[in-house]
């Protein structure tokens, strides 16, 4: 466990402690862990939350004690397994989805907080992408693109961008990370490179790997591939690379 | 004439598309108005060219010898590092990371290492993680001092490239005691360090920053920095101002330069960095000088450091018990490390098994090159070169 998480422990209540014993358990067990049995699995995890209970509570007395500041939920327990149920999350980032949902209502950001990073995740439909995008950085004050990655998930693809804050001295107090699905066939996103400049050399990368248009970018070109490359999007899962082998080279002795 | 503009310099250059001479055809649209009389020059810097620090071709727009226009154009390195690991145990990824930023390995592997810990909630002993610190600042050490020697050498001064690797051997030669390799380790593991460290180590490294702090830091300050000629090639050259360095997504020194007091190991701790004391240095002006400043100032903080992880590095072992094969539950995680070059991040996706689904690399080299244009309108070519070794880049991150 990193020195963030378990910073974060006490914030969150013990979301970045829960996995720790997990982890331990998987060593322990050996089998529980590699074998996949579901059962044995799920007691660890199990046993690991009672353990990480106890030691956020402690976590949380020694704080007190400290007489150190800081926005503490009393928190329960979440999942594991990487947010999808939805670990309990800091107030702050709460308040952040009330107002969000006020601005935007009937937008489902299917908002989930991921303890390992610290990051809320949050889906935003493409066709509103652009003024939720500016909301965030105008309103919420998410100033600084960190990164901007593609991903393909099979049945479709994603842009995810990973907000942030900065401003100096200050620890980020959100850290919000928007999800854009982007169609598979008919890949065309629109971009932000008015909204963050940072956002201009990034989409050229994933127009280039992933092969999804930004619509509005002022220069959208191949970045890293070869300008005369014709063999289709490396990152995306079903690429086949076509070219012919190279020879090696075997020097005779 | 547009297509034969792009057949013969290859595409990159926006072109006036109903152009009739070549000359026209090349002039940078946005700046028509103030073009005036004078005469437009393109020229190809790079990518074969010392001072580019490795393959970075720039296409410079010039007004005699005032660049209008720098657009780089990078890609010669690529090797699609994000494709190749998918699908590779997490094991192997960890080495072939060292590959990206090859003159900071161990931040790479930070990196790396840090997002499936995160992702599986593993602990590191508290020996592993202090000497991780230890062996991180180590690191930033000797990519400083490489920057110390090639920034120096930009503009023309060539012996300091000689002090700056006279010192930066002692370290890779430390490095090679613990780790068997020079510059591409393979240290760090999943769940801690290979291999300990023995106090016979500590003490030449302790001897190491002894000489250093003594001889040859103030050395390279009475050498380059105090310099007369280098203070002028450098103050009010690439200025970033801290609005821009905050919209292009600016980090590590660049940002610090630009007078921004951001640092992950302050404001998004990720080793135990707050129990240690250390400053973070800033500039005001944001010019290459202050970007200068701030880096040797940074080099001696990280002495600091070590120092402290030295005098107070507790027993115990370095490396968690792990299952031998390690398969993070699905999910998502964003780990960043603060490299000496800046926020090195690790997009990571996991689908539950050995290897990673995807992986992206945030890379603050590729990322600092979208300020080059800004830095380096106005200025002359020779200062083209002092902008680009004041952001440090290194290629084999910028293009992966």
């Amino acid at each position: 466990m990193t020195d963030e998480e378990r910073k974060d422990q006490a914030a969150a209540g013990g979301t970045g402690g829960e996995a720790a014993p997990a982890g331990q358990a998987g060593a322990g067990g050996g089998g529980a862990a590699r074998g996949g049995d579901d059962e044995a699995r799920r007691a660890a995890i199990e046993k690991a939350k009672a353990l990480a209970a106890a030691k956020a509570a402690a976590a949380a007395k020694a704080r007190a004690a400290a007489g150190e500041g800081g926005g503490a939920a009393a928190g329960g327990e979440g999942g594991g397994d990487g947010g999808d149920a939805g670990p309990v999350m800091p107030e702050r980032y709460q308040q952040f989805l009330d107002a969000l949902g006020k601005e935007f209502e009937g937008v489902d950001f299917a908002p989930a907080y991921n303890a390992a990073d610290g990051f809320l995740y949050i889906n935003v439909p493409r066709d509103r992408l652009r003024e939720i995008a500016l909301y965030l950085r105008d309103r919420a004050g998410l100033n600084y693109l960190r990164a901007l990655s593609g991903v393909d998930w099979m049945d479709r693809l994603q842009v995810v961008y990973h907000l942030t804050r900065v401003e100096p001295d200050t620890r980020p107090e959100l850290l919000v990370a928007m999800q854009v699905d982007v169609d598979r066939d008919q890949a065309v996103c629109p971009s932000l490179v008015d909204v963050w400049p940072t956002a201009d050399f990034n989409e050229r990368e994933v127009f280039d790997l992933f092969g999804i248009r930004f619509e509005g970018h002022p220069n959208l070109r191949r970045i890293l591939l070869p300008d005369n490359w014709q063999g289709g999007y490396p990152l995306r899962k079903d690429f086949v690379d076509k070219r012919p082998k190279r020879q090696r080279k075997i020097r005779p002795r | 004439m547009a297509d034969q503009i792009e057949r013969s310099i290859g595409a990159g250059v926006q072109v006036i598309e109903d152009a009739e001479t070549m000359e026209e055809a090349l002039r940078p649209a946005h700046l028509e108005e103030q073009a005036g009389e004078r005469r437009r020059m393109l020229v190809n810097f790079g990518p074969q060219h010392p001072s580019t620090h490795g393959v970075l071709r720039v296409l410079l727009t010039l007004e005699g010898e005032t660049v209008i226009d720098a657009q780089p154009d990078i890609g010669y390195l690529h090797r699609n590092w994000e494709k190749i690991v998918e699908g590779w145990t997490y094991a192997m990824v960890v080495p072939f990371s060292d590959r990206n930023d090859y003159l900071a390995a161990i931040c790479n592997e930070q990196a790396v290492v840090g997002a499936v810990e995160r992702l599986m909630g593993i602990e590191v002993p508290e020996r592993g993680q202090f000497l991780r610190v230890l062996v991180f600042e180590l690191q930033r050490l000797t990519s400083h001092l490489i920057w110390f020697g090639t920034f120096a050498m930009d503009m023309g001064a060539t012996t300091a490239f000689l002090h700056a690797f006279r010192e930066r051997e002692r370290c890779y030669s430390l490095f090679e005691e613990i780790t068997g390799a020079r510059l591409l380790y393979n240290y760090l593991r999943i769940g801690g360090l290979r291999n300990d460290v023995p106090d016979s180590w500590l003490k030449k490294l302790e001897q190491f920053l002894d000489d250093f702090e003594k001889e040859a830091y103030p050395s390279y300050w009475d050498l380059v920095i105090n310099n007369e000629i280098f203070r002028v090639r450098t103050k009010g050259i690439g200025v970033i101002t801290p609005e821009q360095a905050i919209a292009y997504g600016a980090s590590g020194p660049v940002l610090r330069g630009s007078g921004i007091r951001w640092d992950l190991r302050k404001v998004d701790p990720f080793l135990p960095y707050d129990q240690f004391e250390f400053d973070i240095p800033v500039g005001t002006n944001g010019d290459a000088y202050d970007r200068a400043i701030v880096r040797m100032k940074e080099m001696m903080e990280s002495v600091k450091i070590i120092r402290q992880v030295m005098k107070r590095l507790p027993d115990g072992p370095v490396m968690a018990k792990l299952p031998r094969a390690l398969r993070p539950p699905k999910g998502q995680v964003y780990n960043r490390v603060e490299s000496p070059r800046g926020e090195v991040g690790v997009y990571l996706i996991s689908d539950g098994g050995t290897g990673p689904y995807r992986i992206k690399w945030r890379s603050p080299c590729f990322t600092h090159l979208m300020l080059l244009p800004v830095m380096a309108r106005g200025h002359l070519v020779a200062d083209l070169v002092t902008c680009i070794g004041s952001i440090d880049i290194v290629l084999g991150e910028v293009d992966r």
